[in-house]
């Protein structure tokens, strides 16, 4: 039997959300499970302010929240109704197939972190990891299963909510600047993303990186 | 032996009204949306005796398996309905395996395809065709989210898994959540309801129960709607079941009490499915892979919270 | 010579004699050679139940073989077991083949037929008792060679031709590996004596491995199942019934006789051997979806099938070597409980396979239909066998399906690696899959064949069979039926028996929890409470199938095999390599068609893409090596000198 502590548990939950984003194509059923994952994402970095009694993370957890949960989400879907895309066609593998696969990468990565050093005095042990690990893993997978340059825009976010993740549950918090720089990082890579996707458009009139290959020469 | 007798009588009872008590609250439920009146609760029990009452007209292609097949079926289900701790309480039964009981379902499910292709009706079968695909998808899901439950209570025995006694399972909410879940999203395909088929319309090329029982009338007909009620009511039920365990504090309650929840929770879920048939649409047919999966993922997971050994 | 040698020998010689005259005549009195062979049946019936557990053995000297080595048999709870499963389905044939036969007068040689079956059953007891290896390879290879003559009963026809020759490769093939392994064992243990043979240590793995792949290429495992689909439908129908019924089993005796009781102690071997088999049942089951020639349907059920109890075995390897003695002789009862039930609803499919092709003179489901109306006897027959394939209770194969899935489910919490966990879940996962397949596969094949319309004058003037093909059909229906709703009683006597012979130390009998008998009850009685109760209530009315008013339906707006399979091909097409095109033509030709083509194609994918590019490059091989046999007397002096002289130097080397 496994105990999970709360913070586990948010952090797991968010993992689970991020595997089901896989399973839909929809963009905005995409967005709005994104948005859900970084609201848990944020909690848990709220718990982990209380043991290690740093209320500097508090305001991380507010930051996260609103930015990247909320902002993030929403320009997403502004630039989404610019370009009128709403379905993404999947590439590879179907997308019942795949969410299938992150499902079981979930248990791989559980399978894989066991064998990490835990270290003592964080919030959460290697089950944590478990979650980063398999974030980062689903959001590679989305990115691979997808076609849009939206679409990877948001697996590019999932996997960097895996690496926060990881550094969330292996750390003992990391210094407020780092973290704010990380986010103004994220935040603004995603807008120029975004914005880059929408010239994308307007120049080739799509936005199918399948097709990106006839830029190679 | 009285309350052994009360059981009975209850199970009885819940066995003849909670069919009809369902179907009649998503029918109202979706009437009451649709800002309409809407039929009684209680209408398609009339529905039922009236068309009992009825002549029939056979196919004249069709032989005897067309007429037997509603009648193996409604045994079956009611088989089912006795082994299948889908209300709080039950009367004495033997073991209820669990795969007993997924092969008693596949066992319903082939007569019905068998009548379905019995009268040589072009939409009975693609109806067939159609379920056949639908179960094969579906019921890994329900198996495997049933398997996780009794892999961690260590036993396949569906009444002992349920029962409230079982500390394998008592603390463990995540899993039973995730299998309720699997087991709704699952009952939904396995019944023709909403995302994936539309029961009342009647266009035979989209629809998959409707078509196969096209050729049905009279007291068959009223055979395979009462089947069809009674299997939903199972389905639910159980999922019912599930979702009142995932709440630790259900366990210790008196049994009145739990059987209370249980109504309620099924009228919910009946009302839930009224509402989510009047807002959502029908699924493209080749889109429906994609709803069932969310069925399989949940097994999936609970499956992985099995594989640890459960998870508090 | 010593008299008692000759005394023993005489009858093996007056057999040898009796079916060399029996093979001449082409005409002969079939009555009484079903009859014979229906008292071996029964004798070898009663005679292995009444051995039971008892361990028995002897030895004889054959006169061929006298000096060199005795032929030593054994016989015990395991053997006794498979040689009740072979005397079952030998009945049958007893009961199918005169009929049969007379059917095919024309284009089947009865003598040939009748002696190639005796030396073919016979040669299966003898495989199944023998206790060492010369003597299992000797009747192995009579088996095989008989069995493969029977498959060309037919021989004038090109395909059956084909067929043969398929198949005897695959047995030339598995005789080789199955002679390596044995004398790589000999090499280790010094013995032919298969009691003395332990795969408990490294250096035995390898020939363990070749021991279990030459056994999996005769049964039908996947990726070596290939001859099955060929070899079924070329046979006639009683021998087909023998092969399926009988002869599969035969190699899973093997590997239960050979590999488990000789402690195969390496858990990846087992692995392996799971993989194989749950491989092979989902194959097999999704080929069988899309075949359209019922016999060829009927082979890759045995796929599955066969698959099936390769999983069950291999997971008894797995939970011996884990030391788990409950979980090991569950699967191991669920694995022969399986042969037999396989033996007998595959025995029955295909003698009512057979019995259609006589009567309908085709086994094309794009010809059949409706037979329900002219042969209502086989019809319900062959829904017994139907639902019996498709595991449902309260028949038979239900009761060994649920004992894989129970074993499988167990060790879930047994076992304490996850990644066995995860395996076993997987496994019960895939066998869902591949029930759901089975169930759409025979709904299939039952509907198209006997329900709806003729779809075509063959069918349509298709009539009852004779009493004795029926007779078989309502022999193997019925004892679907007896062992389904006996299984716990089945069960536990068959696992009492094969605990005694592998001497495990068991808590429990695995019992199968589930009263089948009771549940036959019920069902039976409220299914008749109903049908009374309802019954004469309301008049009935017949009249045609709504045809939208658009007049009377054709046979050919019904569903057909093909269009019923389609949405599931479509699913797996990436296995099946499944491919549709519809092509519309006329004037205005998306809305008002004039015609409308539609093609579906199916390459099986490990033929063409595995098999026929190996066979190119073995026959190029070939031709190069073709050089050397040049033809002239002194080229080939010249390799008899050169060969000479080096194995003399060799010598003189050493």
């Amino acid at each position: 039997m496994i105990v999970l502590t709360n913070i586990e548990l948010t952090v797991l939950m968010s993992a689970v959300l991020a595997a089901l984003m896989v399973g839909s194509v929809h963009l905005r059923v995409n967005l709005w499970l994104y948005g859900a994952t970084t609201i848990l994402i944020a909690i848990a970095t709220g718990l982990t302010a209380y043991p290690n009694e740093e209320p500097s993370l508090l305001l991380i957890a507010l930051l996260i929240a609103g930015l990247k949960s909320i902002a993030i989400p929403l320009f997403l879907a502004w630039t989404m109704d610019r370009i009128h895309v709403h379905r993404d066609l999947g590439a590879l593998v179907a997308p019942p197939i795949a969410m299938h696969s992150s499902i079981l990468l979930l248990g791989l990565s559980f399978l894989l972190t066991q064998g990490l050093p835990t270290p003592s005095g964080t919030g959460a042990g290697w089950y944590g990891a478990s979650a980063g690990i398999s974030l980062v893993l689903t959001g590679l997978l989305l990115m691979l299963t997808r076609r849009l340059a939206i679409s990877q825009i948001i697996g590019f976010l999932v996997i960097e909510n895996g690496i926060y993740v990881f550094a969330l549950t292996q750390t003992r918090g990391m210094p407020l600047i780092i973290e704010m720089g990380i986010l103004l990082d994220v935040l603004v890579g995603v807008m120029l993303a975004g914005l880059l996707t929408f010239k994308i458009q307007e120049t080739f009139e799509h936005i199918d990186i399948a097709k990106l290959t006839d830029l190679k020469d | 032996m009285i309350t052994e007798l009360i059981h009975w009588l209850f199970f009885l009872l819940s066995v003849l009204l909670a069919p009809i008590v369902i179907l009649g609250t998503i029918r109202k439920t979706k009437a009451r949306l649709q800002a309409r009146r809407g039929a009684p609760i209680l209408q398609a029990a009339f529905d039922l005796i009236r068309l009992a009452q009825k002549g029939e007209t056979v196919s004249s292609t069709a032989s005897w398996i067309f007429r037997a097949a509603s009648t193996i079926g409604l045994c079956n289900v009611l088989l089912i309905s006795w082994l299948v701790p889908w209300l709080s309480f039950a009367p004495w039964a033997p073991p209820a395996d669990l795969f007993l009981v997924v092969y008693l379902f596949a066992m319903s499910r082939i007569f019905t395809l068998l009548a379905a292709l019995d009268t040589g009706s072009a939409f009975g079968a693609f109806g067939a065709s159609r379920e056949a695909t639908l179960s094969l998808l579906v019921e890994p899901a329900a198996l495997l989210g049933l398997v996780a439950l009794g892999a961690t209570s260590r036993t396949s025995d569906l009444r002992e898994i349920f029962s409230f006694t079982n500390t394998h399972l008592q603390m463990n909410p995540a899993i039973w959540l995730l299998v309720g879940t699997a087991i709704i999203l699952s009952s939904l395909v396995e019944l023709s309801r909403m995302p994936i088929d539309d029961p009342t319309t009647h266009l035979e090329l989209t629809m998959v129960h409707e078509a196969m029982i096209l050729e049905a009338s009279g007291r068959n007909l009223a055979i395979i709607e009462f089947t069809h009620a009674l299997r939903m009511s199972v389905l639910f039920g159980l999922s019912v079941q599930c979702f009142m365990r995932a709440a630790p504090a259900v366990w210790k309650l008196p049994e009145i009490i739990q059987a209370m929840i249980t109504i309620i929770g099924l009228l919910t879920i009946a009302m839930a499915v009224g509402v989510f048939e009047s807002l959502a649409v029908k699924l493209q047919w080749r889109r429906i892979p994609e709803f069932i999966a969310y069925a399989i993922t949940m097994s999936l997971l609970a499956a992985l919270i099995a594989v640890a050994g459960g998870i508090v | 010579m010593d008299p008692s040698l000759l005394y023993g020998n005489l009858p093996i010689v007056l057999g040898v004699f009796l079916i060399a005259f029996l093979s001449t005549r082409k005409r002969l009195n079939q009555n009484f050679l079903s009859l014979i062979l229906l008292s071996l049946a029964c004798i070898l019936i009663v005679g292995s139940i009444c051995s039971g557990s008892s361990a028995q053995r002897w030895s004889t000297e054959l006169p061929i073989l006298s000096g060199i080595f005795p032929l030593t048999f054994l016989s015990d709870g395991l053997s006794s077991l498979f040689l009740l499963i072979l005397a079952v389905v030998s009945v049958g044939i007893a009961l199918l083949s005169p009929g049969y036969l007379s059917h095919r007068q024309d284009r089947l040689h009865a003598g040939h037929y009748w002696s190639a079956t005796f030396i073919f059953v016979l040669s299966m007891c003898a495989v199944i008792l023998s206790a060492d290896a010369i003597t299992f390879l000797v009747f192995w290879e009579l088996m095989s060679i008989t069995s493969c003559v029977l498959v060309a009963t037919d021989h004038h026809q090109h395909s059956v031709q084909k067929s043969a020759l398929i198949y005897l490769g695959a047995t030339r093939i598995a005789t080789a590996l199955l002679s390596a392994g044995f004398l790589w064992m000999h090499a280790i243990s010094g013995s032919w004596c298969f009691e003395s043979w332990h795969f408990n240590a490294a250096n035995s793995y390898g020939a363990a491995v070749l021991i279990l792949i030459g056994f999996c290429i005769k049964s039908g495992i996947w990726p070596f199942h290939i001859w099955l689909p060929y070899a079924y439908p070329a046979a006639p129908a009683p021998v087909s019934v023998l092969m399926s019924g009988a002869m599969i089993n035969i190699p899973l005796y093997g590997i239960i006789r050979i590999l488990l009781c000789g402690d195969l102690n390496s858990s990846e071997i087992a692995t392996f051997a799971l993989l194989l088999g749950s491989i092979s049942a989902f194959w097999g089951i999704l080929f069988a979806l899309v075949q359209n020639d019922i016999k060829r349907l009927l082979a890759y059920s045995s796929v599955e099938n066969v698959g099936l109890i390769l999983m069950a075995i291999s997971l008894a390897i797995k939970a011996r070597i884990a030391n788990l003695p409950d979980i090991c002789l569950m699967a191991l009862t669920a694995a022969t409980f399986h042969c037999l039930n396989h033996g007998v609803f595959k025995a029955l499919l295909f003698s009512s396979a057979g019995i259609i092709d006589t009567q309908a003179h085709t086994r094309d489901l794009r010809h059949l239909g409706g037979l329900v109306r002219a042969m209502p006897y086989t019809t319900a027959c062959f829904l017994v066998g139907a639902l019996a394939a498709c595991c449902l209770p309260p028949l038979n194969g239900f009761a060994s399906k649920w004992l894989l899935f129970q074993s499988l489910f167990r060790s879930i919490w047994e076992s304490h690696s996850l990644l066995d966990r995860g395996t076993c879940i997987a496994a019960i996962c895939l066998l869902s899959i591949v029930s759901g397949l089975t169930l759409a596969s025979f709904t299939k094949v039952t509907a198209v064949c006997f329900l709806g319309k003729s779809r075509s004058n063959r069918s349509e003037n298709a009539k009852e069979c004779r009493a004795g093909m029926l007779a078989a059909q309502i022999y193997f229906a019925t004892i679907c039926v007896v062992l389904g709703v006996s299984a716990p009683y089945v069960t536990h006597s068959l696992s009492r028996v094969l605990a005694d012979t592998l001497h495990l130390n068991f808590s429990q009998a695995p019992t199968t929890a589930i009263n089948t008998p009771l549940m036959a009850l019920l069902l039976c009685a409220l299914f008749s409470l109903i049908y009374i109760s309802f019954s004469s209530r309301s008049p009935v009315r017949s009249y045609s199938t709504w045809d939208c008013g658009f007049g009377p339906l054709s046979a050919r707006s019904q569903v057909t095999s093909d269009s019923f399979a389609q949405p599931l091909a479509r699913i797996f097409s990436p296995f099946l390599q499944y491919q549709t095109e519809i092509e519309l033509s006329g004037k205005d030709r998306r809305h008002f068609p004039e015609t409308i083509n539609a093609k579906t194609r199916m390459v099986s994918l490990l033929e063409s893409r595995v098999y026929l590019p190996a066979l190119t490059i073995i026959s190029h091989l070939a031709k190069m090596l073709a050089r050397f046999q040049a033809g002239s007397i002194h080229i080939y002096l010249l390799y008899v000198c050169i060969t000479l002289v080096l194995l003399l130097l060799l010598s003189a080397k050493l």
